[in-house]
Order: C-alpha cells, then structure tokens, then sequence
C-alpha cells in the first residue's frame, strides 16, 4: 500500500542495504556486545550481557539459554500474516520447526528499516519480497555460528556438525546439543557471512517454504489476548476521547473547558490542532462527557468543499484528454468506429476495524508511545518534531494492528495523541481512542478519480488505440515529505527533511497513478494524460493504491472494447496481451481453466473477467452473479475464482486468505464503499452509512496459486484492483448494462 | 451501581447505570478481549454473552446485566487451558487475519454451536451476520463453525 518515494530503489542499493545489515551484525557480534537494538547500548558488552542473558546474533533473532528462541519481526503484523512468512524463512535456514519460535513485533528501531524504502514501514505487499533473501541470510548466518560454536564445544570441524530440527550432532558425539545450550559459546564467536544462492537452489530442497503452516498468531487471536493499540495498559493509563469540527477544516476555537472538567472522572480538556480532548481517568468517562462539550470552530474561509462538485470539474478537465505526461507509446489513429467511455470512481475510507488509536508517556526527557502502526519510522521523528527529544529519549512499542490497509501507514493520529500527553498537566500516560465517527471522518481517504478513455481496435494490424485522460490528486504529494521525515538521517531535522521530500515528489510525483496505467495489451498507440486535481481532503494510500483506478479503468474499457468486436471477453483479453504478458497470460488461463469459462456458466449465472498486476503480482479473477431484485445492489455473488502468480509461494494458506479477503474487501467497495463530502463535512460516520460486505452477501472464493519458482511477489494486494472490474463486466455480461460508476449500489446499472 | 456475575465470577461496579457494558468489561473488569469497533451494535466485536446469548455490549447499559450472567470470550475456554470447539476450529482453519473483530465472531459461533446440531452454511450466515469482519474472513468462519459442530458432537458430554 506504501507508495513513498522509495519504490524505485535500484538492485545495487538493495544490495548495500543487505550489506549493511551484515556488517552490522558482524561488527557488532564481533566485538563481543548482544543488544544491537540501540546503538548507546553497544559500548559495555558485559552490562548488557548482565541485563540480557540472551544473544542476539543479528536484529531479528533473541536465543535466551532457556525456552523458546525468539522471531523479533520489523514488519508490522495488521493481517496480511507476513510475520509468519517471515518466520518461515528464518526457521527454514535455522533449522527449526515454527513451532520452536515466539514472535515478537519489534519496536520502532532503525535496525528494522525496509530494505527498499529506507525506513521502518509495512506497505505495498512488500514484506516477503524485500526481506525474502535477508530472512533467509539471517537465519543461516545464525545457524553456521551456532555449528560453529559446537564445534569449538566438541572440537570437530564445523563442516562436520550436522544440524536438524533445531538440535546440532557430530557423529563422534554422544549427546546432541541445542541452540541454548550453545549460547555462550556463540557469543564469542563472530557471526559468519552466508550468502544465499537461490539460482542453484533445488525447490525439492524446501522444508517449509510452499507448505501449509498454522500461523504463528493463531492461539492469542482465538483467545482475545491483549495484543492490539487499544490494549495497551501501561501503568495508571487515563484515557482521552476526542472531537473534532463539522467542517474537514474546521479548527477549535473555544470550548466550554470549565463545564466539562468539573464532570465525574475528567482530569483536563485540552485543545489539538484539530479538535478538543477530554481526557478522564477511564475513557467510558471521558466519552460519556463528551456528550457535554460545546465548541466553536474556526472555519475557512474559502467555499467549503463538495465531492459532488469536484467530480464535476473532473469529468469536464478529463474532456481535453490533456494534462502531464503519464504513458506513451506509438501514434494514437482512433478509427471512426472508436468508443469513448467515462468512469468515475469515489473517496474511500479504510474503515479499520480497530478504530485509531495512540498511548503517549510523556515527561520533560522523555517520551514513550504503544501504537498501532504500519509506520514505526514514521511515528519517531514525528515525535520528535512534536517534543524536541532527541530519538533516543523515544521509544515506540509497536502493537499488533486491527487492521491497516494503508491508514496506518499514516501519523496524523500520532499527532493527535502527542499533543494530548504534552498538554496533559499529569504524569500519566494518556490513552487516545477515536470513536468510529472520528475514524471515519478523519480524512486520509483513497482519492476519487475520473477517467475518459477512446479506443478502437484495429482490425488490419489487430492492434488497439486507446487515448485516455485521468483526473485524480496525488497521494505523494501529501505523503512524500511526510515519509522523507523517517528517511532522513536525525541531524537533517524535520523542516529540511521534509523539504527534500518535496523535491523528490516532484519528480516521481505521478507514481501513484502511473503504477497499473499502461493496459498490458497490444497497442498500436496509447497516450494516457494526468490531470492533477487539488483537494482539501487528505488522501492516502488505500489497499492496492493506484491500482485500484487503473484496474478498474482498464479492465472495464478492455470489456467495452471486447463487446464491441462481438468477442468473447476472455479469448479478447487472450489474443491482444502483449508478448511479454506470459505470467498474466498464464494466470487467465488457469482461471479460465478452473471455472471451465469455455462451457459457460450455469443457466441464471453471469460471468466477468479481469486480470492485472500489481506489486510484482499477478492476477486473474471470474466473477460469477445471479440476478437478486430484492437485495439492495440487484445482484447476488455466487463465486469467484482467482488465480495469483506471486512467485514462489511461500505460505500457500496464507496466499489463500489473501485473496479471500481481497474479494471480500474489493467487493466492499465496488459495492457499497464511498464517502462524500458536502459543505465541507463528511457525510459517512459509522458502518449503517459506510457498509461492508455480511456473511450473507460474501461469495465461495476459489483461490489458485500458480507455481513458480521467481523470486516472490506481492500477495495482500494484487487481487483487490480485480474484484470492481470483473463484477462490472460480469453486471454488463446479465443486464448488458455497464457500470463506469462506483459504488454499485448508488448507480445501478 | 451494578451487580453481575462475570465469567461466574460475582461482581459489583460502582458507575452509572447507564455506562455501556463494553467500557465496564474492558476498563472496570480488565477484560481486554472484548473490543470496541463501532459504538452503535453495527459491526459485533464487542459481542458477549448475557445468560447465553450473544449480545452486543457496546451499547448496553450496564444496569441492563443487573443480576445476570456476562461471560466474555476470557471465559470461551474451560479454565484449565481446554479450548472450545470453535477456538480449536479457528486455530486449525487458520481463520483470523487482523484479529480484531475475532472476539466477536467466536463468541456469535460458539452460542450457535454450544446450541447442537449441525448447522447448515446458510444458517452460519444468518447467525453471523451481525459480526463484520474488514479482512473478509468469513468463508473461514464458516467452515470453522462447521468443523466445530461436527467436533462437539464428537466430544463426550
């Protein structure tokens, strides 16, 4: 989900950033100090090692001399199960069953900076394909140091020692040994450098990767355990309830302070810069006094803002096909028999279902947060801004999260809650929970976007030409500097940190909608055109981003282009994909395959395709409907089919839920997902005017996994850009009617 | 002021009565399972059980519980580190993502399948209707209902 600038890291500096990560552990390891985890606590080796018996041979391992070794995962863990994927790598290369190892989410340390966008973040269907060989080299480097240091204990030669199912043996010895109970031999040993060859690598040779595994939060999540933002109890926490203004520019201007603060429980009602807080020692308190509270809001001083009306001015800037630059290529020549069609797509809120939230200590030299964050490089220096502490005088402990889907990528509910704790006169933390209202009007928003596109299909050379105008604002521009902030070094500080983001979104400003936007078929010309649009609503990226628009764009216009030459969509989409489109091409044809596309649907079924990749995914998807006159959208899902190449599969259970629940939230929004905007307020606060996709309503999904042997690819995203255009097509294939605006429920077809 | 039982465990809360039972549980007991999602019964995490029903706590007045039985999903296991049918069906199928709207969800399956029977798919639906879940995990639930109805017919009584 995470666009932020960094996306175009080149292989070179992946490499450096594995080097580093190598060298780091050897430098550290080999002076003979266990905690890497803050730089201050590597000068004495024997305090630490007095205050951690542990080792901790790199950052994402912990052995302790007794019980389980620990998984320290620098991912956040929101769903997407890349903590146990994760884990599978490292247990791979250790030799050790999942069951060998605790998971730990790791706090907000640079040590865990993503190896391609440079700073502590989870987004963009990343987390298996960035650190896939940096897992894998973790794990045996920390394998071949433990063979290692049972050598030295036997004194036989390392390439002797023989290690399987987390116990080391030699043949000469009686009596095997375990990693704890080489512990303190490791750690005088320096940690080995293993390179990892995936070329030469027999996939028969794979214990865990490709296999179905339990995950590793399985148990805590079955059992309610304490583990989410919300959760967090330090010491004495009071709680804090938030209002913010009418208006998504409203600012408090005074508020009935004395009134509320007289009420049972509330220690201090506090100003932020977007609304008031009244914190109270239990949070029922705190909300239950809010129901007192009387503000007066600052309000711009421009018209306010009206969602209906800037999707005008879309439609109308779109009309020109004019704008900056987005993809080019060959001569656009639109025959007579050319088609245009314009489609229209909302703001969409996350909707998490764990409402934002945010704990913050803080005293004159410190400062301690619990957070729920996608962002944990986000949230320091943002802290940091926000008091004047020195990084290290922060410290960030990172929750799970209920939920993510790029909102928590996002800082502004930091923001909220750091103020709350400096305006707080009390030492105690203060624990900052939105009300879904708040959430859900919070801003942060995947952008509405409006595009018209003409095309014709040329039947001499069987070539398209397809001209085609976005109009949408830019997430980067809103994003870039914000994420340059965790980028930059600390002694940058904040301003010129965010000043050279800036810079850099500038010039890469349209990655966001030029991801997906180039139509994977055979094009004699293609001229796609931005126009950017300004807002006053925040914009962020929203599960799968871009690919979200330009899915739906393309997939449905490739439909109309099908229809229109009185072809079969699939065979269309098959005949006119590039040659170089072999993975996707092989993806619609195992989905064509599995729902048997050729022998048609049964009698009362309707069927619609779409295929496209994203986030170094590849995928194809049938949707299959019935018409329901008496349900809200006229329709009924019956099932979907979806076939992902996202490489080699790592946890194949974990691919499945995936792309299940991408249908399901594909299926929210193509639905019934859309906020609006009038007279500046957001209209959408709770899940009566904002639904989600119900048991009932939710389809069988079939989920098929290509084989592959390519390094892996995203899996948390590439499926949802699919859902909105294959039940489009799969509308016009029941009613030959199309949609071109979402949500569905609003305009029927 | 309310007097309730927990989990069987007697307690009294001194706050008013109209205080939902959701902050009551988490902040008053410390029962952290139990979630707020959306503060109007929309979306079902916060659901516990009164008297064996499921219900939505978030917007229950506490003096609505007053002399009954509230069992939280703390409760879902036997106290012995036994789980329930469905806590051992969602661990074997692998149900949750995020997690977060979990506590909900076991609590609706574990009334409907503490009921007996065998439910159809269609009336797993019906029953789970009420608990949203934002990661889309409910052809899962589903099957874990299922799997965990067959599994409690199995377990002697």
């Amino acid at each position: 989900m995470n666009h932020v600038p960094l996306t175009t890291t080149t292989p070179v500096k992946q490499k450096s950033a594995r080097r580093k990560f190598l060298a780091d552990s050897l430098a550290v390891v080999g002076s003979l100090t266990v905690g890497i985890h803050l730089p201050s606590s590597v000068a004495a080796n024997t305090a630490s090692k007095a205050t951690n018996p542990n080792l901790r041979p790199n950052a994402w391992v912990e052995i302790p001399s007794q019980g389980k070794i620990r998984f320290i995962c620098g991912r956040t863990e929101m769903g997407q199960g890349s903590s146990t994927g994760l884990a599978m790598l490292l247990c791979e290369e250790m030799q050790l069953a999942l069951e060998d190892i605790e998971l730990l989410i790791a706090p907000a340390s640079r040590e865990y900076d993503h190896t391609d966008y440079l700073l502590q973040t989870t987004g963009g269907s990343s987390s298996i394909r960035a650190e896939f060989k940096l897992m894998l080299q973790a794990g045996a480097s920390v394998r071949e140091l433990f063979k290692l240091a049972a050598a030295q204990r036997w004194n036989v030669k390392a390439q002797e020692v023989k290690v399987a199912s987390g116990v080391f043996s030699h043949a000469s010895i009686a009596q095997p040994l375990k990693y704890a109970d080489l512990v303190e031999l490791a750690r005088g040993i320096p940690l080995p450098k293993v390179d990892i060859d995936l070329k030469s690598r027999d996939p028969s040779t794979w214990r865990l990767v490709g296999k179905r595994v339990p995950r590793l939060d399985n148990f805590i999540k079955a059992t309610g355990a304490p583990i989410y933002g919300i959760d967090a109890q330090p010491a004495q926490v009071v709680c804090a309830w938030v209002v913010h203004g009418p208006n998504i520019q409203s600012r408090p201007k005074s508020f009935n302070e004395r009134a509320i603060a007289a009420l049972p429980g509330v220690l201090q009602v506090v100003a932020t810069s977007r609304g008031v807080a009244i914190i109270a020692q239990k949070y029922w308190q705190a909300k239950a006094a809010g129901n007192s509270i009387k503000v007066e809001w600052d309000e711009p001083t421009e018209a306010p803002f009206s969602s209906s009306e800037h999707l005008k001015q879309c439609l109308e800037m779109t009309k020109s096909y004019k704008g900056s630059n987005v993809a080019n290529k060959g001569r656009v020549e639109l025959a007579p028999t050319a088609i245009e069609s314009v489609y229209e797509m909302p703001f969409l809120a996350h909707a998490t279902l764990e409402p934002q939230n945010c704990t913050v200590q803080f005293s004159a030299d410190s400062c301690e947060v619990w957070v729920p964050t996608q962002s944990p490089g986000l949230v320091v220096p943002v802290v940091r801004q926000l008091t004047g502490l020195a990084a290290n005088k922060i410290k960030v402990n990172c929750t799970y999260l209920g939920g993510g889907f790029g909102r928590r990528l996002e800082a502004d509910f930091v923001i909220e809650a750091v103020e709350i704790a400096r305006a707080y006169k009390g030492q105690q933390p203060v624990k900052m929970i939105w009300d879904r209202e708040t959430d859900m009007q919070g801003g942060m928003y995947r952008p509405c976007a409006v595009t018209r596109i003409r095309g014709s299909y040329d039947k001499a050379s069987k070539l398209l030409h397809w001209q085609q105008a976005v109009a949408t604002p830019s997430i980067m521009e809103r994003q870039g500097p914000d994420f340059m902030q965790g980028i930059a070094p600390q002694w940058m500080g904040a301003g010129a940190a965010r000043g050279v983001g800036k810079i850099v979104t500038w010039f890469i400003d349209n990655l966001t909608i030029k991801e997906g936007i180039e139509p994977p078929y055979q094009m004699a010309g293609l001229d796609v055109k931005w126009q950017k649009t300004t807002t006053p609503v925040s914009v962020a990226s929203w599960r799968s981003v871009g690919h979200t628009h330009n899915a739906f764009f393309i997939e449905s216009f490739a439909d109309e282009l099908a229809h229109n030459q009185k072809q079969d969509p699939m065979d269309f989409r098959l005949q006119m994909l590039r040659p170089d489109q072999t993975r996707l091409r092989k993806t619609l044809e195992m989905v064509s395959d599995a729902c048997n596309w050729k022998a048609g649907p049964p009698a009362g079924r309707f069927r619609g395709v779409a295929a496209h990749e994203s986030f170094k995914g590849f995928a194809a998807m049938v949707i299959e409907i019935s018409l329901s006159p008496a349900s809200t959208a006229g329709i009924k899902i019956e099932q979907v089919w979806c076939a992902i190449d996202c490489g080699l599969p790592v946890n194949r259970d974990g691919i499945e839920q995936q792309v299940e629940g991408s249908v399901v939230f594909g299926l929210s929004a193509a639905l019934y997902g859309e906020i609006t905007i009038e007279k500046g307020a957001v209209q959408q606060s709770n899940f009566h005017d904002y639904p989600l996709l119900r048991s009932e309503e939710s389809p069988k999904v079939h989920s098929l996994i290509m084989a592959s042997n390519e390094l892996p690819g995203g899996v948390g995203e590439p499926a949802v850009p699919l859902v909105a255009p294959a039940l489009a097509n799969a509308i016009f294939a029941a009613k030959g009617e199309r949609v071109r605006r979402l949500p569905i429920v609003k305009f029927k077809a | 002021m309310a007097q309730f039982k927990i989990n069987g465990r007697p307690v009294t809360v001194n706050v008013p009565p109209e205080t939902p039972l959701l902050w009551v549980v988490r902040e008053e007991l410390n029962l952290l399972g139990t979630k707020f999602g959306c503060g109007k019964g929309l979306c079902g995490a916060c659901t516990v059980h009164i008297d064996g029903q499921p219900t939505r706590s978030c917007v229950l007045p506490v003096q609505a519980v007053d002399g009954r039985n509230v069992s939280t999903i703390e409760s879902l296991n036997d106290g012995k580190g036994g789980l329930h049918p469905v806590q051992q069906a969602w661990i074997a199928l692998n149900v949750a993502q995020c997690g977060y709207c979990q506590s909900g969800q076991l609590m609706t399956a574990a009334a409907l399948v503490d009921k007996g029977g065998q439910p159809t798919e269609a009336e797993i639906r019906v029953a789970m209707n009420g608990n949203l879940c934002r990661c889309g995990t409910y052809q899962r639930v589903v099957a874990a209902v299922q799997l965990a109805a067959t599994n409690s017919k199995k377990a002697p009584s």
